[in-house]
C-alpha cells in the first residue's frame, strides 16, 4: 500500500512538474525549426505561474464554465495515477483500461462544457467542433488500449506491462500503434488537428472567455496530457529497450517520452490546419485501421 | 508605389518628360516593392491556416529584401523616393553587386518555397477548390492583380498600357485557371521569381544619365491626368486635378482592395467558418484602403465615424464653397 502511494506520489509529481519543461522543449523545437531563437525552456512554467497569479473574471457566471477547469484538471490528475512512467502504475484496480479512457473523455467533455458556458458563438462553434472530434477521436485510444488489453488478456495495466516484457511484438500492436499515433495528435491539440482552438479561425474556441487560474489549469491539463500520452504510447504500445519496473525504467520512458515528443512537434510544425471534415473523414478511416488491428489480436497475431 | 503613380498623372497632366534612368530606377523600386509584398502575404496565408512554419521562413526569405530598400532610398517601407519628374536618389555603382546578390538569394529560395508548398498535399487539401471566383464573376467584378489572374484573367497595368520602364524591360504576364486559393498562391509565388528577373535585367538594361527632369516653370492649374500603376495587390489609379497653388485641386486614388472584396460575398458562400479567413486572406485584402474616416474632438474626446453619405456631403459642400456659389 505505501508503495502504490509513493509511486502514485511520483506519478503526479512527474505529471506535474515534469510537463511544462517538456512543452518546452516542443516550443523550441518549433522555433528551431522557424530558424527562431524561441522561448527559454521554463517558459510554461512563467505562463503558469502568471495566469494562476491573475484575479478570476467572470464575464459569465455560469456553473459550466466556472466548473469545467477545475473538473478537466481534476480527471487528467486521476489519469497521471493510472498512467504507467516506467512503474508499475498505483491505482492498480479491476479494469483501468476502461477507466482511463473514461477519464480522458471527461476533459474533453469539460472542454466542451467551457465552451458551451461561455456566451462567445466562437466558443460555441469550438465545443461543436471539439465534440466531433470526441465522437471520432476516442474510439481509436479505446479500440487501441483494448487491443492491448485482448493481447494480454487483461484490463489491467499492470498486466499488460508484465506480458509486453515476456511475448514478442506483434501486428497486432503496431497496426494500433499507428493508429494511436494519430489519435494522440488531435487528444494534444496539434497540427494539423489543433482544430478545436484554431487560434485564426475562431480564436482558442472554448477557452475564448476563459482568463486566469482556470486558463493556467486547462493548459496545465494539456501539459500532463502531453506526459500521459506519451508515456502511454512508450509503456505500452512501443515497449523497447525491455526494462524490468525500476528507477530506470522511469528514466528510459521519460526519454522516449522527449523523443515521441519531438516527433509530434515535428509533425505540428510542417503541416498547415485541417477543416473539421477532412480531420473526421481521417479519423473514420483510422477507426477502421484500429478495428483491423483488434481483429488481428482477436485470432491471435 | 502610390507616390509613383501620383508622380506619373501630374507628369503626364504637364507634360514632363521623365530621364530614362529615373524610369529604371522606379521600376526596380516598384519591383522592390512587389518581392516584399507578395512574400509577406504568403507568411501571412501560412499563419492564416496554421502554418507557421510558412510565415517564420517566408518572412526570413524577405528580411534582405526590406535591408536591400533601406540600401538603396534609406527606408525599408514606404520609400519616398518619387519626386515630381523623376527620382530622389540615384542607385549608385556600387550597390549593384549587393542587389545582384540579394535577388540570387531570394530567387533560390522562393524556388525553394515554391516546391515545397507545391508537394505539400495537406496545403493543397486547404486551398485547392475553396474560395473559387469563376472566370466570368472575376471579368464581371472587374476584380484586379493576382486576385484577377488566379482566375484566368490576364490584367497587368505593367503590359496594358506600360509605365516606368516596363515597355523596355519586358513583363510575362503570370497566369493561373485555377480560380482558387491555390491558384492565387502560385500566382503570387511565380510573380516573385518575374519581379526578381526584372529587377536584374532593369539594372542591367539601366542608362547613364540624369535622374530628374528640369522643371522651370511651375505646373500651371486646372490641368487634368489620370495615371495607373500595378500595385502588388491589382492595378491603382490615381486622378489629379492641378491648382495654382503648390499642391493639387483635386486628387482621388483608387486601391485595388476595394475592387478585389467585391469577390468576396462570392466567393466564401456556401463555405464552412474554418474556410473563411484564408478565403477573404487570399484577397490580400488592405482593409484600411476601404476604411471610413473617424474623427475625435481633442478636447471632448468624442469619437466620430463618418458614414459614406456624410463624407459626399462634406464633400459636395467644400466644392460649393470653393467655386464661391
Amino acid at each position: 500500500m505505501n508503495r502504490a502511494l509513493g509511486i502514485g506520489l511520483l506519478n503526479l509529481v512527474l505529471v506535474l512538474a515534469l510537463s511544462p519543461l517538456l512543452e518546452g522543449i516542443i516550443r523550441k523545437l518549433k522555433a528551431f525549426v522557424h530558424s527562431r531563437i524561441g522561448p527559454p525552456l521554463y517558459q510554461p512554467y512563467l505562463d503558469l505561474f502568471k495566469l494562476l497569479g491573475k484575479e478570476e473574471i467572470d464575464s459569465e457566471t455560469n456553473v459550466l464554465f466556472r466548473w469545467s477547469p477545475i473538473i478537466a484538471f481534476a480527471a487528467v490528475m486521476l489519469v497521471a495515477l493510472l498512467t504507467p512512467i516506467g512503474l508499475v502504475p498505483p491505482m492498480n484496480g479491476a479494469g483501468e483500461v476502461i477507466v482511463f479512457v473514461y477519464l480522458i473523455t471527461v476533459s474533453g467533455v469539460m472542454i466542451m462544457a467551457s465552451g458551451i458556458g461561455s456566451a462567445s458563438p466562437f466558443a460555441i462553434v469550438g465545443s461543436s467542433r471539439e465534440m466531433m472530434m470526441i465522437l471520432t477521436v476516442e474510439p481509436i485510444l479505446a479500440i487501441a488500449l483494448i487491443t492491448a488489453g485482448v493481447k494480454a488478456g487483461s484490463m489491467r495495466f499492470s498486466d499488460i506491462l508484465a506480458y509486453q516484457m515476456s511475448h514478442p511484438y506483434s501486428l497486432s500492436m503496431g497496426i494500433v500503434t499507428f493508429a494511436l499515433f494519430l489519435a494522440v495528435l488531435a487528444q494534444l491539440a496539434k497540427l494539423p488537428f489543433d482544430i478545436v482552438e484554431a487560434e485564426t479561425e475562431i480564436m482558442e474556441g472554448p477557452f475564448i472567455e476563459q482568463s486566469g487560474p482556470r486558463l493556467a489549469l486547462f493548459k496545465w491539463s494539456f501539459f500532463a496530457k502531453e506526459l500521459i500520452f506519451a508515456s502511454i504510447l512508450a509503456a505500452i504500445f512501443l515497449p523497447w529497450p525491455r526494462v524490468e519496473a525500476s528507477v530506470l525504467a522511469v528514466v528510459v520512458t521519460l526519454l522516449k517520452v522527449v523523443v515521441i515528443l519531438l516527433l509530434v512537434g515535428v509533425i505540428d510544425s510542417v503541416n498547415p490546419r485541417l477543416r473539421i471534415d477532412q480531420a473526421i473523414r481521417f479519423y473514420f478511416s483510422m477507426i477502421f485501421v484500429a478495428l483491423v488491428g483488434l481483429a488481428f489480436a482477436l485470432v491471435g497475431s | 508605389m502610390h507616390s509613383t503613380g501620383y508622380c506619373q498623372a501630374l507628369e503626364k497632366a504637364a507634360q514632363i518628360e521623365v530621364p530614362p534612368r529615373a524610369r529604371f530606377i522606379r521600376t526596380i523600386i516598384l519591383e522592390l516593392e512587389r518581392i516584399h509584398s507578395h512574400l509577406l502575404w504568403l507568411g501571412i496565408a501560412g499563419h492564416i491556416i496554421g502554418f507557421d512554419t510558412v510565415l517564420m521562413q517566408v518572412w526570413r526569405i524577405r528580411e534582405p529584401v526590406m535591408w536591400l530598400a533601406e540600401q538603396i532610398t534609406g527606408n525599408r517601407k514606404l520609400y519616398g523616393m518619387n519626386i515630381v519628374g523623376g527620382v530622389r536618389r540615384d542607385i549608385p555603382k556600387e550597390l549593384h553587386p549587393k542587389i545582384i546578390e540579394v535577388m540570387d538569394k531570394v530567387e533560390k529560395e522562393t524556388i525553394a518555397v515554391l516546391n515545397a508548398v507545391v508537394d505539400d498535399t495537406t496545403l493543397r487539401m486547404r486551398l485547392e477548390g475553396v474560395g473559387v471566383v469563376p472566370n466570368k464573376d472575376a471579368i464581371a467584378l472587374a476584380i484586379l492583380g493576382p486576385s484577377a489572374r488566379g482566375s484566368g484573367v490576364a490584367v497587368d497595368v505593367r503590359v496594358d498600357h506600360p509605365y516606368a520602364a516596363y515597355a523596355e524591360v519586358g513583363v510575362n504576364v503570370v497566369v493561373e485557371t485555377g480560380e482558387d486559393i491555390w491558384a492565387r498562391t502560385v500566382v503570387r509565388i511565380k510573380e516573385t521569381l518575374e519581379s526578381v528577373r526584372i529587377v536584374r535585367d532593369a539594372l542591367a538594361m539601366m542608362p547613364e544619365g540624369p535622374i530628374e527632369a528640369k522643371i522651370d516653370e511651375p505646373i500651371p492649374p486646372g490641368l487634368v491626368a489620370c495615371s495607373s500603376v500595378e500595385a502588388p495587390r491589382g492595378e491603382t489609379h490615381h486622378f489629379v486635378i492641378t491648382s495654382d497653388e503648390p499642391r493639387p485641386y483635386r486628387w482621388k486614388a483608387r486601391a485595388p482592395t476595394f475592387q478585389n472584396l467585391q469577390a468576396v460575398p462570392l466567393s466564401i458562400m456556401e463555405e464552412t467558418i474554418a474556410d473563411v479567413p484564408i478565403t477573404v486572406g487570399s484577397f490580400d485584402p488592405c482593409f484600411s484602403c476601404t476604411e471610413r474616416v473617424e474623427a475625435v474632438d481633442v478636447r471632448t474626446g468624442e469619437l466620430k465615424v463618418y458614414t459614406k453619405r456624410e463624407l459626399e456631403q462634406l464633400s459636395r459642400a467644400k466644392t460649393k464653397l470653393l467655386r464661391g456659389e
